[in-house]
């Protein structure tokens, strides 16, 4: 099977390191030297994420909820204005139905998987 | 709506949905969850900013985020020096303000998402050297 060279755009041999990029590297070596480096450069969130945070992902796996769910009834008239050549029209209350976390609680959640079809 | 449309689009596309049921679940997280870690993060902040201000690199109070923005003017006009500074004298890594823009010149970003041990090893290697 014949191989294609993959051919890198002259353009990224402007694009450097950035700066942060470049001290995480300084930061590496210096330790590989056996140094202490006090890093604080970076900046992650040091918290565990909650157990049931955790296992919602790992329900939502095991139970195959894996594919974007359709959008409830009351969002369909939304997506479906796009087909035509109209501007769509949601109205605010279509927006908030469609997307706020009590919608999500109340009506997506509640649907899924099955009592959509 | 035409900006809330591109807001919700590109908050959402390409999301996997397991993450998507995370996120609802995060929502339902109780304030109490969110307390302890806001405290742990103010004892941080309150530690990490101290130190600057002490060592003449003033430092406002962060309402917020987990990053202080001290002065490095004391150290050398130009962030990006100043950072060059910290890293090889005192091994204090951290990054030029002026990634950030023109605003963040004259300042260095300096995280306090690390335990209390760290930043309390770091400010005493920053005094050494400010104070030397």
């Amino acid at each position: 099977m014949a191989t294609r060279r993959l051919h890198v755009a002259k353009r990224l041999d402007h694009v450097g390191f950035s700066d942060i990029v470049q001290i995480r590297n300084q930061v590496l070596e210096l330790r590989e030297q056996g140094l202490p480096v006090h890093a604080f450069c970076g900046g992650e969130p040091f918290f565990e994420t909650p157990e049931p945070i955790k296992y919602a992902a790992v329900h939502a796996l095991t139970h195959h909820h894996t594919v974007t769910p359709p959008l409830p009834a009351s969002c369909r008239s939304v997506s479906s204005s796009r087909k035509s050549s109209a501007p769509r029209t949601a109205s605010t209350q279509q927006w908030r139905m469609c997307w706020s976390p009590r919608a999500a609680r109340t009506r997506c959640l509640s649907w899924w998987p099955q009592s959509h079809e | 709506m035409t900006a809330l449309r591109k807001l919700v689009l590109y908050s959402t596309n390409g999301v996997s949905t397991p993450i998507q049921w995370s996120a609802v679940e995060a929502l339902r997280t109780p304030r109490a969850v969110f307390n302890v870690r806001r405290e742990e993060y103010r004892a941080r902040r309150d530690l990490l900013v101290s130190g600057p201000n002490e060592l003449g690199l003033p430092c406002a109070l962060p309402p917020g985020a987990f990053y202080a923005f001290p002065k490095s003017d004391r150290l050398a006009p130009a962030s990006r020096e100043a950072a060059a500074i910290l890293l090889d004298r005192a091994h204090f890594a951290t990054i030029p303000g002026s990634v950030f823009g023109p605003h963040g010149e004259g300042h260095l970003p300096v995280g306090y998402a690390v335990p209390i041990a760290a930043i309390e090893a770091g400010l005493a290697s920053l005094r050494q050297l400010l104070l030397a």
